[in-house]
């Protein structure tokens, strides 16, 4: 009898012991939905806006062109954090250019705000930052993204074309 | 007579109803209490952890709010498919479904996860020594075990267990008293000495229930979603660099005091739409710009050359070399090959312009250093070079010889501070080679010869690649070294890779341009070739 008890309370105890290396976190639970969106009006891709505005049909070394990205999350009902990854369709065109995000609208050509993230080179896909952005729900992020031909590069002949795309994954958190 | 019938049982019911319940109550308690130890004791030996699914990108194959059983699995036995339970570098949870495992050498392994419910894989690679396998799951319960950790449950828990230890320790003579103090005759003291054991266990599931329900992770099957956003064309501008120079001498009578020399340059035009800008240069003196208006679609672009009048400027003297280059905008072409012009001042009234000789093609000005390194440093060099021959008593005839051509040494000394110096796009030869991957392994070709394995840093990652005879890379995956084996890269007969770690042995198959991935036992002996055996 006594042995039992005593089994008991050691059970317990050991429970105790091994809770205290555990981590005790009470979880929220989410159900809800995941939805990222980009561009005013928010699509799901490819805001026209924004091609039309981050091109250049002669792009020298040293230029720039900067468009403005809102990226939004009114249609989900779940927080997020987001991380942008950049890569050019073409390997020739990729290799010469720089991209940099940054908060705000651009100004003219260029941008002024926070700078978030830079990459060099988008011949190969590249992550701007390992830290995600929050983005609550209805919440929206105003990015200001541009696209630089690296100083001192060599205008390629024949030229190189092709476009960037810049893809935005949220993870619910 | 039923009153009379009746009257006992009522009292003898509910006493024995009390006692039902009760035996019940504790039952249970007892039960749970038994899962519930069992369960950590589990938990505590074979590393069984549970998990609540707070999110659904596991979905249909796991809901939000499963409560899920995961073992510590190490990374060498975890396999494509199963769902694993890992910590993201936010800290938190991740469960997932494994979907690629990059080639390891040691006992890690990279895993790279995707929610059945997500379109993509995970942003986030995870490598791990070992990593939690879900085995079983039960929907809904997560919701109950986090309820079960919650403020409320566990004050009803500690309610809870007063009731039972109350129950098992009231004293037996109370008990029975109560009721209408008749003494149940089949009271069993018995029963008594069971109760401790039962409420021992029925306490013990209270605790373990609340116990384990404060201490189960929860996990994010953390859903994902993607939003594109593409840019509009970026085409790389190019001004076309206009034909080699040409240059034709001419003259033309001057005010019946003689005839002027002159020179009239030549070149295919760039195409419509584009001006040009001659540039004539000399080291030491200061360039002199002559834009160029005239546009062709085709043909040649001709500009004459005089010395003084034309060129509205005070006579020139010596030779310079000249180059055109295209103009569109504010944006210049690649100069043009030169040409060198000798002017000369002697006869004051008529400043003569000559064509000297066509310098090399410059077609790109990328080609421009690679030509400057090439060319003689500086026109000083051939001095002491000439002065030692003369001193050693070799042949004078020809160290004169070499020297003579005046016009080839200015030349090529012009056009070394062209290209230094005038090149308008400055060409970084660095930049415009890709870069090459640093080499971790050296490169090894396998038995035939049709494939080669190196391990090169991508990104800071050592990665595995096997290359086919173009160079192609055909297989890609994350490699690690250890100090047993270094990356352990071995090719065996039938073009087969083998990657050898302190734990583990990985073998690669080519078929048809792509490589399978096998695990194999090292201890199976029978399966390993004899010299991979030996390297064991």
């Amino acid at each position: 009898m006594s042995i039992g008890i005593v089994l008991g309370l050691g059970a317990v105890g050991t429970l105790a012991a091994w809770s205290d290396t555990a981590t005790a976190t009470s979880g929220t639970f989410t159900t809800g939905k995941l939805d990222i969106k980009v561009g005013n009006p928010a699509v799901d891709n490819n805001p026209t806006a924004f091609s039309t505005t981050l091109t250049n049909p002669a792009i020298f070394a040293g230029d720039t062109v900067a468009a403005g990205l809102l990226v939004s999350n009114a249609a989900g009902s779940v927080a997020n954090t987001y991380t942008i990854s950049v890569v050019a369709s073409n390997t020739a065109l990729g290799d010469l250019l720089d991209s940099s995000v940054r908060t705000g609208l651009p100004s003219g050509n260029s941008c002024g705000g926070t700078l978030i993230g830079s990459v060099s080179g988008l011949g190969t896909s590249k992550q701007f930052s390992a830290q995600g952005r929050p983005l609550p729900v209805n919440g929206s992020d105003q990015l200001c993204i541009s696209v630089t031909m690296r100083a001192g590069q060599a205008q390629p002949t024949p030229a190189a074309t092709g476009t960037v795309t810049y893809t935005i994954t949220a993870m619910s958190s | 007579m039923p009153d009379i019938v009746d009257g006992p049982a009522p009292t003898a019911t509910p006493r024995s109803r009390a006692r039902v319940y009760r035996e019940i109550a504790l039952s249970v308690g007892a039960f749970a209490g038994l899962i519930c130890v069992l369960f950590a004791l589990a938990a505590v030996f074979f590393g069984i952890t549970p998990l609540i699914f707070r999110s659904g990108s596991m979905a249909p194959a796991i809901e939000t709010g499963a409560l899920a059983l995961s073992k510590k699995t190490p990374a060498t036995e975890i396999q494509v498919g199963d769902i694993v339970n890992v910590r993201n570098a936010a800290g938190n949870g991740i469960t997932h479904r494994v979907v690629e495992i990059g080639a390891v050498g040691t006992d890690s392994a990279q895993l790279i996860l995707q929610g059945d419910a997500n379109s993509d894989a995970d942003v986030e690679t995870y490598i791990v020594s070992e990593a939690g396998r879900v085995f079983f799951s039960v929907p809904k319960l997560g919701y109950a075990v986090a309820w079960l950790s919650g403020p409320v449950a566990v004050f009803i828990g500690g309610i809870l267990v007063g009731v039972l230890l109350m129950l098992a320790f009231r004293p037996e003579g109370r008990r029975e008293a109560m009721p209408d103090g008749v003494p149940s005759a089949h009271t069993p003291r018995a029963r008594h000495s069971k109760s401790p054991l039962t409420v021992v266990l029925a306490i013990a599931a209270v605790s373990a229930v609340g116990v384990t329900a404060s201490n189960t992770p929860t996990t994010l099957a953390a859903g994902q979603d993607t939003a594109t956003a593409v840019s509009g064309t970026i085409t790389t501008g190019f001004v076309p660099a206009p034909g080699a120079l040409g240059c034709t001498n001419k003259s033309r009578s001057v005010l019946g005091i003689g005839l002027l020399p002159y020179v009239t340059l030549s070149w295919a035009t760039s195409g419509a739409g584009y001006t040009y800008r001659l540039t004539l240069t000399k080291p030491g003196s200061a360039d002199i710009v002559l834009p160029v208006s005239t546009t062709a679609a085709t043909g040649n672009i001709t500009r004459d050359i005089e010395n003084g009048a034309i060129l509205n400027l005070a006579p020139l003297s010596g030779t310079y070399t000249a180059k055109v280059q295209a103009v569109s905008g504010t944006r210049l072409s690649a100069p043009s090959a030169t040409f060198t012009i000798d002017f000369s001042a002697v006869i004051v009234l008529l400043p003569s312009a000559i064509c000297g000789v066509a310098g090399s093609a410059s077609p790109l000005a990328r080609s421009a250093p690679a030509r400057a390194a090439q060319a003689p440093p500086s026109p000083i060099e051939p001095t002491p070079a000439e002065a030692t021959p003369s001193t050693a008593t070799t042949p004078d005839t020809t160290t004169p010889d070499t020297t003579t051509p005046d016009t080839t040494t200015p030349e090529a000394t012009t056009t070394v501070s062209e290209t230094a110096t005038e090149v308008p796009i400055a060409p970084e030869p660095t930049t415009t080679t890709p870069p090459t991957p640093e080499v971790l392994s050296a490169p090894q070709t396998s038995p035939s010869g049709a494939s080669t394995a190196r391990v090169v840093d991508i990104d800071g990652s050592p990665t595995l690649q096997i290359l086919d005879s173009t160079g192609a890379v055909q297989y890609s995956a994350p490699a690690a070294s250890s100090d047993s084996y270094g990356y352990g890269v071995n090719w065996s007969a039938g073009d087969q890779l083998w990657i050898l770690g302190p734990d583990q042995l990985v073998r690669l198959d080519s078929t048809g341009g792509s490589w399978s991935r096998t695990l194999v036992d090292p201890a199976a002996t029978d399966e390993i070739p004899a010299d991979i055996l030996a390297l064991l």
